[in-house]
């Protein structure tokens, strides 16, 4: 697998200059598009300067890294992650996700791909029941953040239409 | 009631499940005349976040961020929304009492406490099935987002929320398909009861 996504994106890079149509990435609830790819069916490379509006990761000398979480990364030699080519740095969000156990799904016609909850920053929530943060519109368009609200008792209601 | 309460450092949020966003939740909205924070929610975030599985559920959530309780799809009647009793005489008090009493409250469970269910991996990868579909949806093809809910409801059945949204969109067959789903519970409850806190009342 190792060799053959190595394979995959050098032949990738050598057929298409550099980049394709691009992807798309949903996660935590938003939609990004990502303008430059790597052709790979299997992986998600992207420039690392977009990893951040993808799913808040930032590359670092030292890895791939979100609060207190860090992926090691080494970025003098090409791996599973990450890889130079042409002066282009290219880093694996799939790869990213397999080793944070991130669960995802790819619609291949459409090169959507669709990221799960990260199990590491689910944990204050299933082991100490702290409240997850999120942000949503409200109807007439104003956007609310739970956390606006701390200092209060709150009761969170879901209900639908439906 | 719950505007008394509301002096007394207590705020409601509302979030619409609803992929069909605001014109599909907001004339609710509108008719309950709401005065708490009325949000959309068009990919299921709030039921993501806090693992609910039907509506309508209720978190409760203390002043320092700790949740101290959920009543997940917990309501015996079909819910109003100008109406926070959901159909339950019984529910307004018991979060007036929490709201004045605090800690000392029988409604509550302490700090840190409260068990959430780890999900199973494929309860994990059900959800960005559903995003998909709702990705679908949202750019009217209806095959693709079908494909993905149906996959979502596969790999976590114990979803109401996704079969129900799914649903919502061929009205003509909901109830041949809430029955179909309804009876593979086999005598399990379709709304969780309200659980043991309440007991002591």
């Amino acid at each position: 697998m190792r060799w053959g996504t190595l394979l995959a994106a050098l032949l990738a890079s050598l057929v298409n200059a550099h980049a394709r149509a691009g992807a798309v990435v949903l996660y935590d609830g938003r939609v990004v598009e990502v303008e430059r790819t790597l052709a790979d069916p299997t992986d998600l490379w992207i420039d690392p300067d977009d990893l951040e509006r993808v799913n808040g990761f930032v590359l670092k000398p030292e890895g791939a890294c979100i609060d207190d979480i860090c992926v090691p990364v080494r970025q003098a030699e090409n791996s599973d992650i990450f890889i130079t080519r042409s002066g282009s740095r290219w880093f694996n969000v799939a790869e990213l996700a397999d080793r944070i156990q991130q669960p995802y799904v790819v619609d291949h016609d459409t090169g959507v791909w669709s990221f799960g909850a990260i199990p590491a920053q689910r944990a204050s929530f299933i082991d100490r029941a702290l409240a997850p943060d999120f942000e949503l519109p409200d109807v007439h368009g104003k956007t609310h953040k739970l956390s606006d609200f701390k200092g209060k008792k709150i009761m969170l209601l879901s209900w639908a239409s439906w | 009631m719950f505007e008394e309460l509301r002096d007394r450092n207590f705020v409601i949020i509302a979030a619409a499940q609803d992929s069909g966003g605001a014109p599909a939740a907001a004339p609710w909205y509108e008719r309950a005349k709401t005065t708490y924070v009325s949000l959309i929610d068009e990919t299921h975030r709030l039921s993501s976040l806090y693992a609910l599985v039907n509506v309508p559920s209720a978190v409760w959530i203390d002043e320092a961020g700790y949740v101290r309780r959920i009543d997940e799809g917990s309501y015996a009647t079909t819910h109003k929304l100008g109406d926070f009793a959901f159909g339950r005489d019984d529910y307004a008090p018991m979060v007036a009492n929490w709201v004045q009493e605090g800690d000392a409250s029988p409604h509550v469970k302490a700090v840190g406490t409260l068990a959430v269910a780890k999900p199973t991996g494929e309860q994990a990868l059900a959800e960005p099935n559903f995003q998909l579909g709702v990705y679908f949806h949202r750019r009217g093809d209806t095959a693709k987002a079908d494909r993905y809910w149906e996959t979502a409801q596969k790999l976590n059945p114990d979803s109401w929320n996704y079969a129900r949204q799914d649903w919502s969109f061929t009205p003509e067959q909901a109830n041949e398909n809430w029955t179909r789903k309804y009876q593979t519970l086999e005598g399990k409850p379709y709304y969780r009861p309200i659980d043991g806190l309440d007991a002591a009342q």
